[in-house]
């Protein structure tokens, strides 16, 4: 309906204007003059000449279509349909709510609000086309004068305005209508639920398409009819949306101009109403209360029809005679007998149908399946193949059906019989019985039983045969062993020690079930070549042998004998158990408690941990042993070759064991050999024959060297080593908190590697430097600078390894090395003396490790080394001393500032030098001059620090007021430009050839060409 | 200071916009039409289509399964449009940040510093509004095409995206004043927008780290 002050009319207006087809979709538009004279000319009322109607002017008009598509978005008809609710009410009621909630929220999206911009968009691309060439450009050149063309202009200024009301609205609705608070994503029922009836409703929908909007209004009796076909279209996209898809349906299948078109006229016709917060709230009380009633009155039965689409009719009796004899129909073979018995038997498959848990789609094959058995079945009644027992009940049969259907089908979910008969409410063994007499042979299982035979003896047999073979040729593939074991089988050569039921077993595996035998051999086969290379490799590092984790490593390769891992472990251990009977010498000893003890938990984790540790330690050893033919082991002595430099002499030696580590002398890095490494990477190639040779080629390639950990630290600590003759420098304590800061600032800001680097990472080495010099003053005070345990590491050389060692490691409460960032010395010791423990140097800290120390024996065949590892335990123990009360109170606070330190005292302390150095006199004008700083900036300066600079600086009385240095003021700042020319001309062993290093002054500009950056580890800086 | 023709060439299309302030009547926008009406109009119903699609974005997002989710395959295109809007926008919000503007009051900030611009003649403000608006320009390019990808897929870049079309708004609503109160409605409906997708995103993180958390524990079990 168009309204009549709306249609355009060309005696009222007074200048050009835009006028549209009303007809949404319709792309008439046109250019409206007026009248001459007012009256002189035709079509006064222009009219659209394919709709024949009365144009509309398009400002007036683009209301009317934002009207249509609000109308369309948040009409109330966009609740949710009543069938789909009804099954959200039945199956999922406590999600009722979120479902409704979500719905809501997805509405706009899913009724197609992306696509009304792109007619708003031909709209207005159409409206600016219209216009004259010479309209367009006076406009355009702003040759505008006064109010000439102002009704074009206000029409697209009518256009912005209604978008802005469009999104205002639509804001508004939002607010209105959604609780964002509840909203959750579908639970996996709904999900499901609205998968199903989207599918439904897709198939209506299409015929709906097929058919178009003509046909459809034709077979629609009013328009109401007409709106919910749209409905359903429109419903259908908000489901896509909530499955978390685009709504294809509205964006692709109805055109923006249609959709709004037919909404533009339910509007019209008043089949639209808002919808509101009430409503929905009505609808979901009403939809709860329906959910109490479904409950009551059990519909399940009509939702699951619906939904599992078999061919059931709602209102179908189901016949209660039950106990139809079998033998009757045999005995009289009547054809009205016959189906009888087929339709009491389909009864009971469609009860048990519904009551199997599955999923829809299983549950449909399940049926469908059934009745196709169900047929064959009768139709053997009917040829009297077999003999009927008397008492059979139809239920029997159906619940067979199902079972044969079941095990015979690989896509379905597996049911026991006990579990079928449970819902069939039949003796246990009933199903089982009929299924051997009836169906087994025409249907048989699709899955070998293995639980029907015992595999023991075949396994112990099939294994010798396969690791006589393994061993004899060892690069045998497994595909080649498996084709021998298959001809073999085939031409009727089995093992001697195999019984006849052990050759039936393989026989019927190897006829009926062939994938299962190529899979179950090939496994077995990849076992026992598993076993072979495993303990060789475990025999070379003298490591007893643990089953388990070999379970584990081949189940991730998917070999796992089709068994469960409890089996699967069994057979694994029954399997080396024979073996190793056989090849006494060939097999390492197996440890057996794990699974035989039955260890809780928390038993077996600390079990395997301690295996873990076990065979890290051996393989270390190994490794030590043989790498470099040999190379760590002076004269039976395996020692840290940096420890040897420095003729130390506890800290070296096999004793410390869980000291030594490798260190990579080459840039190239591909694994780290930790001993927990070097456990997982055993265990992930433990299969390769020759995994000990290759692991000790690749350390090699990497020239992996064997240092203890302490030194390794050091390798690795480079603020230390580039920073050690600060840090250690001895006169240090004697100065000033902030003076200590002030030189910091000035070695990092002047060596090479760290001057250009960011605010933010100078700031980080700054505090890494702070923390060394607070550990080395702590140490130094309260041990003397050296290891209190060991006495051979000490600070001034090695301050980066020492621990803090907790007495207790259970009792825990802080990491020592966080504290060093945030607290002062003083209160760093306090905390760590409540923690109770010391500082100790890292080697020894690993000495103290009671991990290491409860499984030396295991470790080491050699009882004196066990002995001597005990020793080194008790002497480390004896000599280590806990901070005490005295400690506390012999530490002060040497980097406890009360000044912020800037890098501006540097400068002005500096400017001030320079300037009484050339004889001028340092003012605030001076100084500014000198630094290219403001004079205000300088007066500033002088004046907020005043109280501190006075240290430094003379103030002379006077105008201007003068600066000079005393004394303490020349020897800091000599002490700043002493440290700033070291760190500037600071240069290392890798600088002396570089080719970046020129004058003292590094030009490297890449990562890559600097010589200390390509050897050191972890570097902390960056270029 | 000496102002000469090639100031004004400068100053003319920032001008342009700044002569509305000073009138409150229809022909403000007649006048401001005859500028840059025919392309701005246009826009609009661009704006409205990438509002939409990101909120389609937003809902798909929530709504689909995590397993898909999570499993998404990398889609490089979107990628680099991210990478773009990223590097776009840290320019951008650096140059707002040097007229002093917080996301609070950029409109306002950007009315006034017109305003002076206009009467005081200052080159070096002005050639940074200039900078802002050709910028922002760029960005809703940016966003545009965005708006049209899987955004879905990837949460945080589409996070991002709703919250810098939210502080374009504010800027827009000022530089384009004859459509203040559209762009100002479409900040809000992005406000609302940017809420749901940081409500989303907090509770998948709070959900990502409760099954980290199972996980370890079912690691330690066994």
């Amino acid at each position: 309906m168009i309204k009549k002050e709306n249609q355009a009319n060309r005696k009222i207006i007074k200048e050009d204007r835009i006028a549209i087809c009303p007809h949404i979709g319709c792309d008439h538009l046109e250019r409206i003059k007026p009248l001459k004279f007012g009256f002189l000319g035709f079509r006064k009322y222009p009219t659209c000449s394919k709709h024949k109607i009365p144009l509309i002017f398009i400002d007036e008009f683009i209301g009317d279509f934002f009207q249509a598509v609000t109308a369309c978005l948040f009409d109330k008809s966009s609740l949710p349909p009543e069938d789909l609710i009804k099954m959200i009410t039945i199956k999922a009621p406590n999600d009722l709510n979120s479902f409704l909630n979500g719905w809501i929220y997805a509405n706009p999206i899913g009724r197609g609000a992306q696509i009304i911009s792109i007619y708003i968009d031909d709209l207005t691309k159409g409206y600016i086309k219209i216009l004259s060439r010479k309209q367009r450009k006076r406009l355009n050149n702003n040759q505008v004068s006064g109010n000439r063309y102002y009704m074009l202009r206000l029409g697209l200024k009518k256009i912005a305005e209604k978008y802005t009301i469009f999104l205002q609205k639509l804001r508004e609705y939002s607010e209105v209508l959604n609780d964002m608070r509840n909203l959750k994503p579908q639970s996996d029922k709904v999900r499901d639920l609205l998968k199903i009836w989207l599918k439904e409703d897709m198939k209506e929908i299409n015929e709906i398409i097929d058919k178009g909007d003509n046909e459809l209004l034709l077979e629609a009796e009013t328009l109401s009819v007409f709106k919910k076909n749209y409905d359903k279209i429109l419903h259908a996209g908000t489901c896509a949306v909530l499955l978390g898809k685009s709504p294809t349906i509205i964006l692709k299948g109805i055109s923006s101009f249609e959709l709004f078109r037919v909404y533009n006229e339910f509007l019209n016709a008043g089949l639209c109403k808002e919808l509101t917060r009430e409503d929905i709230s009505l609808y979901l009380r009403k939809s709860e209360e329906s959910s109490k009633f479904y409950n009551k009155n059990d519909m399940f039965s009509q939702i699951d029809d619906k939904e599992k689409n078999i061919d059931i009719k709602e209102d179908m009796i189901i016949n209660k005679n039950d106990n139809l004899k079998i033998d009757e129909i045999n005995k009289n073979s009547s054809e009205s007998g016959i189906r009888k018995f087929r339709q009491n038997i389909k009864e009971q498959l469609k009860k048990l149908v519904r009551l199997i848990e599955a999923t829809n789609e299983q549950k449909e094959i399940l049926w469908r399946k059934s009745l196709k058995r169900l047929d064959e079945f009768v139709s053997r009644v009917k040829r009297n193949e077999f003999l009927l027992h008397r008492n059979k009940k139809a239920k029997v049969v159906a619940a067979t059906i199902i079972y044969s259907v079941i095990v015979s089908y690989e896509g379905l979910k597996n049911i026991s019989q006990e579990d079928l008969a449970e819902i069939a409410e039949l003796g246990h063994t009933s199903i089982g019985e009929t299924y051997l007499k009836y169906f087994k042979s025409y249907y048989p299982r699709a899955k070998f039983p293995f639980y029907s035979y015992s595999f023991k003896r075949i396994n112990k047999e099939i294994s010798l045969l396969i690791f006589n073979i393994i061993k004899a040729s060892t690069e045998i593939k497994t595909t080649e062993l498996l084709i021998i074991l298959k001809n073999n089988f085939m031409n009727e050569r089995f093992p001697e020690k195999l019984d006849e039921s052990d050759i039936y077993v393989l026989k019927r595996m190897l006829n009926l079930y062939e994938d299962t035998f190529n899979k179950y051999f090939s496994d077995l086969i990849e076992v026992v070549k598993l076993l072979y290379f495993s303990a060789t490799n475990h025999k070379l590092i003298e490591a007893t042998i643990v089953i388990y984790p070999l379970v584990e490593y081949l189940e991730k390769l998917g070999i796992n004998l089709l068994q469960k891992t409890l089996t699967f472990y069994k057979y694994i251990r029954e399997i080396y158990d024979f073996l190793a009977e056989k090849y006494k010498d060939f097999f390492p000893e197996r440890l057996s408690r794990a699974f035989e003890e039955k260890m809780t938990e928390e038993q077996y984790r600390k079990y395997k941990n301690e295996y873990r540790q076990v065979v890290g330690y051996k393989l270390k050893l190994y490794l030590i042993k043989n790498m470099y033919n040999g190379e760590f082991i002076n004269n039976g002595k395996i020692e840290c070759s940096e420890c040897k430099k420095e003729g130390f002499r506890v800290n070296t030696g096999i004793s410390r064991l869980n000291a030594l580590t490798f260190h990579h002398l080459s840039g190239k890095k591909n694994e780290i050999f930790t001993t927990s490494r070097l456990y997982d990477i055993f265990t992930k190639k433990q299969g390769k024959i020759n995994f000990l040779e290759e692991i000790m080629k690749q350390m090699e390639a990497e020239k992996v060297i064997l240092i203890c950990r302490a030194h390794h630290m050091m390798f690795h600590d480079l603020y230390f080593r580039y920073f050690k003759y600060f840090i250690t420098w001895e006169k240090l304590f004697s100065l000033s908190a902030e003076e200590i800061y002030i030189l910091i600032r000035v070695i990092v800001n002047n060596f090479r590697l760290t001057m250009n680097l960011s605010k933010r990472r100078k700031r980080v080495i700054r505090q890494r430097i702070k923390n060394r010099i607070k550990k080395k003053y702590i140490i130094d005070r309260i041990y003397e600078g050296v290891c209190q345990t060991c006495g051979e590491f000490n600070t001034k050389h090695h301050i980066r390894v020492f621990d803090f060692c907790h007495l207790d490691p259970e009792i825990k409460n802080v990491e020592a090395r966080t504290l060093f960032d945030s607290y002062s010395c003083s209160e760093i010791v306090k905390i760590l003396k409540n923690d109770i423990g010391g500082f100790i140097c890292t080697n020894c800290h690993s000495v103290l490790d009671m991990e290491y120390i409860k499984v030396i024996d295991k470790i080491f065949d050699n009882e004196k080394i066990c002995e001597e590892t005990r020793k080194d335990y008790l002497r480390v123990k004896k000599n280590f001393s806990l901070i005490s009360d005295e400690m506390v109170k012999m530490i002060g606070n040497p980097l406890k500032k009360d000044v912020v330190i800037r890098g501006s005292y540097i400068k002005y302390l500096g400017a001030i030098y320079k300037l009484s150095k050339k004889g001028s006199v340092a003012t605030n004008k001076t100084i500014s001059n000198l630094l290219n700083i403001k004079y205000a900036g300088v007066k500033t300066f002088f004046l907020r620090r005043r109280e501190f600079l006075e240290q430094y600086v003379n103030f002379d009385f006077g105008r201007p007021t003068q600066y000079s240095l005393n004394t303490r003021g020349i020897k800091l700042v000599s002490l700043i430009n002493y440290f700033r020319n070291y760190y500037c001309s600071l240069e290392f062993d890798e600088c002396e050839n570089c080719i970046f290093n020129k004058r003292f002054k590094c030009i490297a500009t890449q990562p890559n060409q600097c010589p200390i950056i390509v050897n050191g580890n972890n570097l902390p800086f960056q270029f | 200071m000496e102002i000469n023709d090639e100031f004004f060439d400068d100053f003319s299309d920032i001008i342009e916009n700044i002569s509305f302030l000073t009138y409150e009547k229809d022909y403000e926008f007649l006048e401001w039409y005859s500028i840059e009406g025919l392309n701005k109009i246009n826009e609009l119903s661009r704006q409205l289509q990438t509002f939409f699609n990101y909120k389609a974005a937003v809902i798909h997002y929530r709504f689909s399964e995590p397993q898909k989710r999570d499993n998404s395959t990398k889609n490089e295109h979107i990628k680099n449009k991210a990478r773009e809007l990223s590097s776009l926008s840290s320019h951008y919000i650096e140059k707002l940040r040097r007229f002093g503007l917080e996301n609070k009051n950029v409109k306002e900030r950007i009315l006034i510093l017109l305003q002076r611009v206009k009467n005081q003649s200052n080159k070096f403000e002005l050639n940074l509004l200039k900078e802002i608006k050709k910028i922002g320009k760029e960005i809703w390019i940016i966003l545009h095409i965005m708006s049209k990808l899987e955004m879905n897929l990837y949460p945080k870049s589409l996070y991002f995206a709703v919250k810098m079309a939210n502080i374009l708004c504010s800027s827009e609503s000022a530089f384009f004043w004859p459509f203040s109160s559209f762009y100002e409605e479409l900040k809000s409906n992005y406000k609302q927008l940017e809420k749901e997708i940081s409500e989303i995103l907090q509770k998948n993180k709070s959900r990502q780290k409760k099954t980290k958390v199972e996980r370890r524990k079912e690691k330690v079990v066994i």
